[in-house]
């Protein structure tokens, strides 16, 4: 009763300094939710009239008029340019007046009568992954009615299997990095941000104001004044990264397909990772502004660079790709992309929760032996 | 009720303190005099069982500060020099988060320290921040006390605050040796030298002497004479003049006066006059006359070395 009332007053405590820092709380939800709203009205699409460009390699034939107008009549695309050659279209991408190529290979209409068919090759830009889907869905949508069309035109009495087909190529992403990647990447800055980032600094400010002094050589353990901060601020990360999730999935149907005690599992191991990165960072530094600083460059650049979150690891160098496994964000956007995005089982994405829970439990007990040694009188 | 033996302390190659020893007993209010860098917070560091002394012993309300840490912490009240309370929190959540890590009812302030806390309670609800440098340092006292420790630490406790607060704050602290408490304060300003039971005189981290302020004149070497101008432009010259007179032993301004100290004994008022009047001085309007020395002098004394003696260091005067 004593201990838990001894530790319930650190909670308080700290509760009392968070919620009086009225500007810090509002900035962790408004930044995330500032985050999430650009991210997802960025990749959100209008596909109305969207800009096309054809290559019509059949020059003129009569089969390749009719996918082009088939195209183009619902005015959801609109013929922005003609091509020539190959060459030209990535140009035609580049100035960024089209969204689809549409290439009509040479003797289309004649294939179209052989067994084999005609095929049709649409090319999207996936730097923009979610509108590129929605476009290439359409479009191919569009080429199947054509196809049908021509079924029952009778003119395939002549073929089997489907008279036209489509090859759909991605430009500028080949990896297909989700469009919804930017949900655990902005999840994985914000617990850095709430739970490493303010942990240290809190924990460093009653360093450089004396007060861990007072707490030294109060009855209170070395475990106590530590865990007392672990739990408000576990508290304040999972309301944010919560509200991400809810904000994602209400806002932009972000899709969860996994189980959603994994994902529960998987933050909770993140983030008390990150607590713990935080708490090792305040028992190095001094001030507030070193510990700032530290979380900063050792966590917080990393989490946005090395995790995946913005740049592709594969394409890394290889030496960046072993740092990219010591990031924990990495092992948490993995395990959140394949558990929300694919629905994989938790079974699973074992490695991605081992890693994270070892990584908790190591920097748990290397921060508290770091206070504990504080708690003695010090040479 | 506070014992140190011979404390040695370094930090890497600087001595912080050198051998020192004190004593204070029940009820006593002890004075740790000294200029900043003497190694008074490191003294302090030690006794609160914050820091480990290199060597020598030292027993805070009888428990060995090396051995017995947990239970020195029980017993020892600490007001580290700079304000160590949470500035975001008001002065009533400051108490009761203290009273609450040594279980101890908030009500208790009352008892304790009634005459310190009825001066803050008005601003209970106010940011710790907020308060005046008086005002947080009676805060920072209700604090150290509210688990009613045998022994006080306090730290620098008058640094920074008004004549008012600073003789307010010493009432207390009598009040609280008064009921048996032993308190060991430091400070820069010397006059408060004076409101301690006994005192220490610590100069880069050796201890110069110990006394009781009532001693101080007994531990004064030879005479202190005090120089009054009716025009202080005149000070600057005479200080240079009796500087280089070969009977002065330390000379310096005081205040608008000047104070010079004379090793000899017996020697006159009208023998500083004549001096002044063969350096062609206009004697008339100067009065010298033979003063009681202060904490302040005594420390001038003993921190001047034979070379400097006519400079002496820079007193820190309050």
């Amino acid at each position: 009763m004593t201990i838990r009332s001894r530790f319930l007053s650190i909670v308080g405590k700290e509760w009392r300094h968070i919620l009086r820092e009225r500007r810090t709380l509002s900035m962790l939800f408004v930044i995330p939710l500032a985050l999430v709203l650009l991210f997802g009205y960025v990749i959100s699409t209008d596909v109305d009239h969207t800009p096309v460009a054809v290559l019509d390699g059949s020059q003129g034939d009569p089969l390749a008029r009719r996918l082009v107008q088939k195209l183009t009549a619902a005015d959801r695309f609109r013929v922005e340019r003609t091509l020539r050659s190959e060459a030209e279209i990535d140009a035609a991408f580049r100035t960024g007046t089209i969204r689809l190529a549409v290439v009509i290979p040479p003797h289309f209409g004649s294939d179209a009568r052989r067994p084999g068919g005609a095929q049709v090759q649409l090319i999207a830009d996936a730097s923009d992954l979610n509108l590129a889907t929605t476009v290439l869905s359409y479009a191919t949508g569009i080429i199947a009615e054509l196809d049908a069309e021509l079924n029952d035109d009778g003119q395939g009495d002549l073929r089997q299997g489907a008279t036209l087909r489509t090859d759909v190529r991605m430009m500028y992403n080949p990896e297909l990095k989700s469009a919804y990647m930017f949900v655990p990447g902005v999840i994985a800055m914000i617990v850095m941000i709430v739970a490493a980032l303010m942990t240290s600094v809190t924990l460093a400010r009653e360093k450089e104001t004396g007060t861990l002094r007072l707490l030294t050589i109060s009855p209170l353990k070395a475990r106590t004044i530590v865990l007392g901060k672990v739990v408000p601020y576990f508290v304040l990360t999972a309301i944010s990264t919560a509200s991400i999730m809810l904000l994602g999935t209400a806002v932009f149907g972000i899709p969860c397909h996994g189980s959603l005690w994994g994902v529960a599992l998987l933050c909770s191991l993140f983030i008390l990772s990150a607590i713990g990165l935080g708490i090792l960072i305040s028992a190095m530094v001094r001030t507030q502004q070193a510990a700032l600083t530290a979380a900063l460059l050792g966590l917080f650049m990393p989490t946005m660079l090395l995790s995946g979150f913005i740049f592709p690891i594969a394409n890394m160098p290889v030496v960046l790709q072993w740092l990219c496994q010591a990031v924990p964000a990495t092992w948490f956007i993995a395990g959140i992309k394949n558990l929300m995005f694919k629905g994989v089982p938790v079974a699973e994405i074992w490695l991605p929760i081992a890693i994270l829970g070892a990584l908790a439990t190591v920097l748990f007990a290397a921060a508290l032996a770091l206070f504990l040694r504080c708690e003695k009188p010090t040479r | 009720m506070i014992s140190v033996e011979n404390i040695s302390k370094r930090w890497g190659d600087v001595v912080a303190l050198e051998s020192v020893s004190l004593e204070a007993g029940r009820g006593e209010i002890h004075g740790l005099i000294g200029a900043d860098g003497a190694g008074k917070s490191t003294l302090f560091e030690i006794l609160v069982t914050l820091v480990r002394a290199d060597s020598g012993r030292a027993y805070v309300g009888g428990y060995d500060v090396a051995r017995e840490w947990r239970a020195v912490r029980q017993n020892v009240g600490y007001m580290p020099s700079a304000f160590s309370l949470y500035g975001d929190l008001t002065v009533g959540e400051n108490l009761a988060f203290f009273a609450r890590i040594y279980r101890q009812p908030v009500k208790r302030v009352h008892e304790l320290v009634g005459d310190i806390w009825r001066q803050i309670e008005p601003f209970s609800s106010r940011p710790a921040s907020k308060l005046s440098g008086g005002m947080k340092q009676k805060l920072a006292l209700c604090c150290a006390m509210i688990h009613d420790p045998d022994v006080l630490m306090l730290d620098e406790p008058t640094t920074g605050v008004d004549p008012t607060s600073r003789s307010e704050f010493w009432e207390a602290l009598r009040g609280l040796a008064d009921r048996g408490k032993s308190v060991l304060v430091s400070t820069s300003y010397m006059d408060e030298a004076a409101k301690c039971d006994g005192m220490t005189l610590l100069h880069r981290g050796e201890v110069l002497d110990s006394l009781r302020p009532t001693d101080v004149e007994g531990h004064y070497r030879g005479t202190l004479y005090e120089i009054c101008t009716p025009d202080m432009t005149l000070n600057s010259r005479l200080l240079e003049l009796l500087r280089e007179w070969s009977l002065c032993r330390g000379c310096y301004s005081f205040g608008d006066r000047i104070h010079l100290g004379i090793a000899l004994e017996g020697i006159q008022t009208e023998t500083v006059q004549s001096y002044l009047r063969a350096q062609g001085v206009e004697t008339a309007s100067i009065g010298v006359r033979v003063a009681v020395p202060t904490v302040e002098d005594l420390f001038i004394q003993l921190t001047s070395t034979p070379e400097t003696e006519s400079g002496g260091p820079e007193p820190d005067l309050a």
